[in-house]
């Protein structure tokens, strides 16, 4: 099957939203957000919560 | 369960990735006779294969320009077919404009129908503001092949330098795609006598490594090793 043939079947003009997205494929900027790996402690809530809850450093026992 | 996403983007951004790496298949070698040709007749959606060639553009001669591959009349007759479905409109970004006019010109030359690319492409940003200027070549980077005439004719060393900058701001970034595409124009500024002040080896070797993965960012990063490659065999 020629490309004439296969492409004949359904492609008619491009609408405006197909042109669009087309063109926004052609003209990809750089990436707007870094992916730079920055400390981001996450588990901060956990930690705090852990320390809380921990058990007391045990006392020297009395004489 | 999650459902494809139907927009034209997401469905026009899978057409690409597919073609994407079928040209890098042909231009490594790893995959038969790859041209555009075969990817609209085997796509589901010829209308979202007709516009991925019109996405890549002067990229799909790529492996013709850099490996000597075949790019036959049917090749030919698909790059029409994506001009005639998706033509060039008046309000198209300078890009797109630089893209078209270099497809039309490779089209011609490999004994293709002459089409309409559209309006008289324009250089724009100013190389002082290199960040910028960066930016802006990143977007034409399906120009940095041999043969083609983009908008860096004769590059000089001020050029290879916002190139490198570019390059390393990306890298820095993360932003894997631009820092390819910015590679690929240095290789090339490289192999017209603007010596590339990085590492391109070694910075090719981290995109590889770190890249995004896309079929397109590769295609960029094996096309800017052949043009390096050549240069090198010049210098040698």
């Amino acid at each position: 099957m020629s490309v004439q043939a296969s492409t004949r079947i359904s492609p008619v003009l491009a609408g405006s939203a197909e042109r669009s997205a087309m063109t926004s494929l052609i003209s990809e900027p750089e990436a707007p957000v870094s992916g730079a790996p920055v400390y981001s402690p996450e588990a901060v809530g956990v930690l705090l919560l852990l320390i809380l809850l921990s058990p007391k450093q045990p006392s020297e026992p009395r004489k | 369960m999650s459902y494809p996403d139907p927009s034209p983007h997401a469905v026009y951004a899978a057409a690409v990735e597919s073609l994407a790496g079928r040209v890098l298949g042909a231009l490594t070698g790893t995959r038969g006779p790859a041209g555009p040709a075969r990817h609209v007749e085997e796509a589901g959606d010829p209308k979202a294969a007709l516009a991925a060639v019109r996405v890549l553009g002067p990229d799909v001669f790529a492996p013709a320009l850099l490996a000597g591959a075949a790019f036959g009349p049917a090749d030919c007759e698909a790059v029409t077919e994506a001009f005639r479905v998706f033509p060039p409109g008046p309000d198209d970004p300078p890009e797109t404009v630089w893209r078209d006019r270099a497809t039309a010109a490779l089209l011609t030359r490999h004994g293709g129908d002459p089409v309409a690319p559209g309006a008289q492409p324009v250089s724009r940003t100013p190389r002082h503001r290199w960040r910028i200027w960066a930016g802006w070549m990143a977007r034409l980077s399906p120009l940095a092949l041999p043969g083609v005439t983009g908008p860096l004719p004769e590059p000089d060393a001020r050029a290879a330098q916002a190139l490198a900058m570019g390059t390393t701001r990306a890298l820095l970034r993360r932003d894997h795609p631009t820092a390819a595409r910015l590679a690929r124009w240095a290789a090339y500024a490289d192999g017209r006598g603007a010596p590339c002040t990085l590492d391109l080896g070694a910075v090719l070797d981290h995109i590889e490594l770190c890249g995004s993965g896309t079929a397109r960012t590769a295609l960029d990063t094996a096309i800017a090793r052949r043009l390096a490659a050549g240069s090198e065999r010049r210098t040698a």
